[in-house]
Order: C-alpha cells, then sequence, then structure tokens
C-alpha cells in the first residue's frame, strides 16, 4: 500500500479511537429512539407505539446537523493542541496528504458510515414492526420521485419556465451540501484552539448577516414596485410573473446548476484553507 | 549536518533567540544546556519544524525544516518534554506510526521497552507519565532518524529509568546518528553527550566538545581553593573548582561546574574557546 493509503487507515483508525463511541451513541439513535418511545409509551398505558416516518426523519436529521458538529472537532481538533498536534505535523507524510486524509474521513467515512448503519437499522426496524410504516430509505425515494414529478407538471403548465428538475435526484446535489458542513466544522476544529464548534456557529452567524447585508439589496434592487404590481394582479400567468423578474427567475431556472457550482467553488474554497491551515500550523 | 546562521526568533515583542549561529556534525551526541527560558526548547521545534525561522537561516541537510518535507521528516524525530497519551498499546501505537519513518524497527522498540521494563501491550493512556515518557523514547530510538532532538527526556523518569535511559541511548543509537539533547539534568546525562552547547538568552555561549573542554579547562577536585578559579563550589569531601588549564594537565569535566563557570564568565569563556 502507498504511503497515502498507510496514513488514511492510520486516520481511520485514530478517528474510531477518538469517536468511535460518540458515533455507535448516533449512528443508532434510529433503534434507542424506537426502543425509548415504545418503551415510554408502553408505560404510560398507550401500548408499544412507534414513531412515523416523518419525526423519525427530522430526528436522522437532528442526529446528523449534531454529527456534522461535532465529528470534525473530536476527530481532528487535537491537531492544535501542542502536545498532540506536534505529534500529528512530525509524522513523514505531505501536507497534501494530510489534508486529504482528514477530508475523506470527515466528508465520506463518517457521513456514509453514519447512513449505511442509521438506515440499515430503520430498514431492520421497519421490517420487523409494521406499524412503523416506509423506512426512511423508502420514503426518500418516493419524496424525490415526488418532487421531480411535481416538477415536470409545473413545466408542462407553465410552458416550460422551470427547466428539467430531475437533477433534484442527482446525489451530488446533496453530497455536495453535506460535504460542506463538514469542511466548514474542520476548518473551524483547525482554526480555534478550544470551543471549536462554537466559535465556527459565531463565525457562520457574523458570516450569514453580512452577506445578507451584501446580497438583499442586489436582489431586490427595483423590484418592491414590481412585487406590488405582481400582487395587485392576481390574473397574471407564471410566465408573465417570471418575465417580471429577470433575475430571480433566471436563477430558478437555473437553480441546480447554481448551487452545485456554488457549492463546489465554496467548498474547493474550503479545502484550499484546510491545506494551507494544516502546511503553516506552528507549535 | 546542521547549519545554524544568525537565527534569531520571538515572541511578539519577547525576544528569545537572537544572531545564534553554529554548526553540528554528523554522529554526535551533543548536549545543549542553558538557563529557564533561554529558548532550548524554541531552538529544538524550529529544528523540527514546528515553529518557522523569523531571522537568519537553520538547515538541515540543506533543508528548511518549516516546509516539512516528507523526505525531511523521514530523516529526523522530536521527542518533546510534554508527550501525549493515545488511547492504545504502546506496541500499536508504535507500529502503526513507525511505518512513516523508513528506518524503522518494531524488534528495536520492543527491546528498548525491555530495557526500561515497560509493557508494550499496555494503553498508553492508562501509563503513568514516566511509563509513557519511557515509551516515547523507546519509539523515538527505534525510528532510528539521522537526526534526533530530545527535550529534557530524563523529566519524569526515576532513578533507575535515568541509568536504562543513558544504556539505551548507549546501546540503540548508531553511530552516524546527531542526536541533541536538551536538559537541565546535567548529571543524567554526563556521561553520554559530547559536545557540550550552552546557551544563553541571545548568544551560544560554547559548543564545544569534551576533549577541547578538558584542552583549555582544568576540573580540580583537591581541597586546596585556588583564588584564580573560574568557579569554585564546596562539596562532599572538598571542592570542585574550575579553573584555565595552563598546564596541560588532564581532569574529568564536570558539567554542573562547567556551566557554572560558563554563566559567570560568559565573555573569557567564550574568547577562550573561540581562539
Amino acid at each position: 500500500m502507498n504511503r497515502f493509503g498507510r496514513y488514511l487507515v492510520t486516520d481511520i483508525k485514530n478517528a474510531i479511537a477518538r469517536y468511535g463511541i460518540s458515533f455507535l451513541i448516533m449512528a443508532t439513535v434510529s433503534l434507542t429512539s424506537y426502543l425509548l418511545v415504545g418503551f415510554f409509551s408502553t408505560i404510560v398505558g398507550a401500548g408499544w407505539y412507534s414513531l412515523e416516518v416523518a419525526p423519525r426523519t427530522v430526528i436522522m436529521g437532528i442526529t446528523l446537523i449534531v454529527l456534522t458538529i461535532t465529528a470534525p472537532a473530536k476527530i481532528f481538533g487535537f491537531i492544535t493542541d501542542k502536545k498532540e498536534g506536534s505529534s500529528f505535523l512530525m509524522i513523514p507524510a505531505s501536507s497534501l496528504e494530510k489534508t486529504l486524509s482528514m477530508i475523506i474521513v470527515c466528508c465520506v467515512i463518517v457521513p456514509f458510515a453514519f447512513f449505511a448503519v442509521y438506515m440499515s437499522l430503520d430498514q431492520i426496524l421497519c421490517l420487523i414492526d409494521r406499524s412503523c410504516g416506509d423506512s426512511i430509505m423508502v420514503t426518500i425515494n418516493n419524496g424525490q420521485t415526488l418532487l421531480t414529478e411535481a416538477f415536470r407538471k409545473i413545466n408542462m403548465e407553465s410552458e416550460n419556465v422551470i427547466p428539467d428538475y430531475s437533477s433534484f435526484t442527482s446525489v451530488w446535489l446533496y453530497f455536495d451540501d453535506l460535504a460542506q458542513g463538514f469542511l466548514i466544522f474542520l476548518l473551524g476544529a483547525l482554526l480555534f484552539k478550544s470551543s471549536k464548534p462554537a466559535k465556527t456557529i459565531g463565525c457562520l452567524i457574523l458570516l450569514s448577516i453580512a452577506l445578507s447585508m451584501i446580497t438583499t439589496p442586489i436582489i431586490t434592487h427595483g423590484a418592491m414596485e414590481k412585487f406590488k404590481e405582481a400582487a395587485a394582479n392576481s390574473n397574471m400567468t407564471p410566465e408573465e410573473l417570471f418575465n417580471m423578474f429577470p433575475l430571480i427567475s433566471w436563477s430558478i431556472k437555473h437553480a441546480v446548476l447554481l448551487d452545485c457550482i456554488s457549492d463546489t467553488i465554496v467548498n474547493l474554497g474550503l479545502a484550499i484553507a484546510i491545506y494551507f491551515r494544516t502546511r503553516k500550523i506552528k507549535h | 549536518m546542521i547549519t545554524i546562521k544568525e537565527l534569531g526568533f520571538s515572541y511578539g515583542d519577547h525576544v528569545v533567540l537572537k544572531d545564534i549561529s553554529m554548526e553540528l556534525q554528523e554522529g554526535r551526541i551533543y548536549g545543549l544546556l542553558g538557563e529557564n527560558g533561554v529558548g532550548k526548547t524554541t531552538l529544538l521545534t524550529l529544528l523540527a519544524g514546528l515553529k518557522q525561522v523569523e531571522d537568519g537561516t537553520l538547515e538541515i541537510d540543506g533543508q528548511k525544516p518549516y516546509n516539512r518535507e516528507p523526505s525531511f521528516l523521514s530523516n529526523i524525530y522530536y521527542l518533546p518534554d510534554e508527550v501525549p497519551a493515545p488511547r492504545r498499546k504502546a506496541i500499536d501505537f508504535a507500529i502503526d506510526h513507525g511505518q512513516y519513518w523508513s528506518n524503522f524497527n518494531a524488534q528495536k522498540f520492543s527491546e528498548i521497552m525491555t530495557v526500561f521494563d515497560t509493557d508494550q501491550n499496555q494503553r498508553m493512556d492508562h501509563m503513568s507519565y514516566g511509563q509513557l515518557k519511557k515509551t516515547f523514547i523507546s519509539f523515538a530510538l527505534a525510528c532510528n532518524t539521522k537526526y534526533l532532538f530530545m527535550d529534557e527526556p530524563t523529566n519524569g523518569l526515576d532513578i533507575p529509568s535515568k541509568a536504562q535511559f543513558r544504556k539505551a541511548v548507549s546501546k540503540y543509537t548508531s553511530d552516524d546518528s546527531t542526536l541533541l539533547i536538551s536538559t537541565h539534568q546535567a548529571r543524567d546525562l554526563e556521561a553520554i553527550i559530547d559536545p557540550i552547547i550552552i546557551l544563553d538568552h541571545k548568544d551560544v555561549l560554547l559548543n564545544a566538545s569534551l576533549d577541547e573542554i578538558a584542552e583549555k579547562l582544568y576540573f580540580d577536585y583537591s581541597s586546596d581553593v585556588d583564588p584564580n578559579a573560574l568557579y569554585q563550589e564546596m562539596v562532599p569531601g572538598g571542592n570542585i573548582q574550575v579553573v584555565r588549564n595552563t598546564t596541560g594537565a588532564e581532569s574529568k569535566v564536570n558539567i554542573e561546574a562547567l556551566f557554572n563557570a560558563v554563566l559567570l564568565h560568559k565573555n573569557e569563556i567564550k574568547e577562550m574557546f573561540n581562539k
């Protein structure tokens, strides 16, 4: 195995040692929440009750957010620590190899292992207990089909105002958003010496405020009068409505592409920032 | 070879190293001595590439440490004063990390752990500080690197372990390896370090081999007090005095007495050894 491969294996072992137990707790939330809900509903005399797919999906979403926030800091936060970080910096591998390995662990291995365990457990529970209804995996597949169908219908009714939205099912569309979350918190884990997730969230809030202050006037420039006009005229066709706001309608038409391009650019920027932080870190 | 020219480093406004110049030859075990805060640890971290040189140059075999090129890193190992405690068995840690150093020898690691009487199958986060330090010393020596920098390696070691450390360094260091050991415990390492480097706040006061030192300074253990002694201290059974060696007489270098003599007569000693 080449050096990068060996390094990646070392990083995975390190991730298991530092985050294995927390990961297992989060990945098995589907099982624990199922047992807890059933247990407490039995205690209060309501009989065995299992959550439907909607609350189960919300719980999975919340768990995923917690995973995104905590995993990078727990697995790689030690790098800013003088004692442990020195040991990491001294390993004879290039900064690029170290960066790539960190990104693969955080953006690919951790989330995919999480989905694999979480959804498998959910699927098994739904097979055993039919009162659970559809599993999260089946629901997501159905949801994607419904979403694509809905947009196809809008397209037909509004003379192709909205282009083909079948790309909503594209894996990349979801992966780049997922990766972005992990990359942001990985960069935060490498930049801050303490309270890493809290400081990263603080920076994100400040950045969001600054960006909205810049972008809102650009998007709404001269549009208020048109908004009032559109609100007053309820007989407008979707096409007429779209033509009134060229920038907004252009953005909607190319939303999927724009999202992919912007996320890819931001993710690349984050990856480059992580690389330079790894290369220039001092102890 | 390690070449340091007019090296400067500061923490904000606090200058730690200034105009430091020296050369370290291959195949020697250097002892780096100095008072607290003179920059010994800073110098070691600069050599290990953990800090960036601010002024002057620092090169190891023509490479700049801070670039942290894998080819450079595979030739060095830095053992800091404080070591981490990974949640793994010592042997697993050693094999897993050692694979990146091309000359790492797992058998040698096990042997040195035996010399230190430390269980290689024990989890490192369950070890005492001394055991942890011995594990890292074993790992550092087993990496067989060309350059090995150790910061206060005997701190936290009990009395038998200090003797085991000397034995391990003497037995398991290859002839072409260069060791730089920073210490305040000069007596712990007296038998193995040669040459001696004494660092001052902004200067290298001494960089000389024991032979050179013994040639220029005489360490008198008699009870007669010499009024011209550079340093004199009463010890059980007599005195230890450091005087200029004008007769060419042979004596055993006492590193603690040497260190104190150098601190008391900085310019005189520098002049004596720069001739």
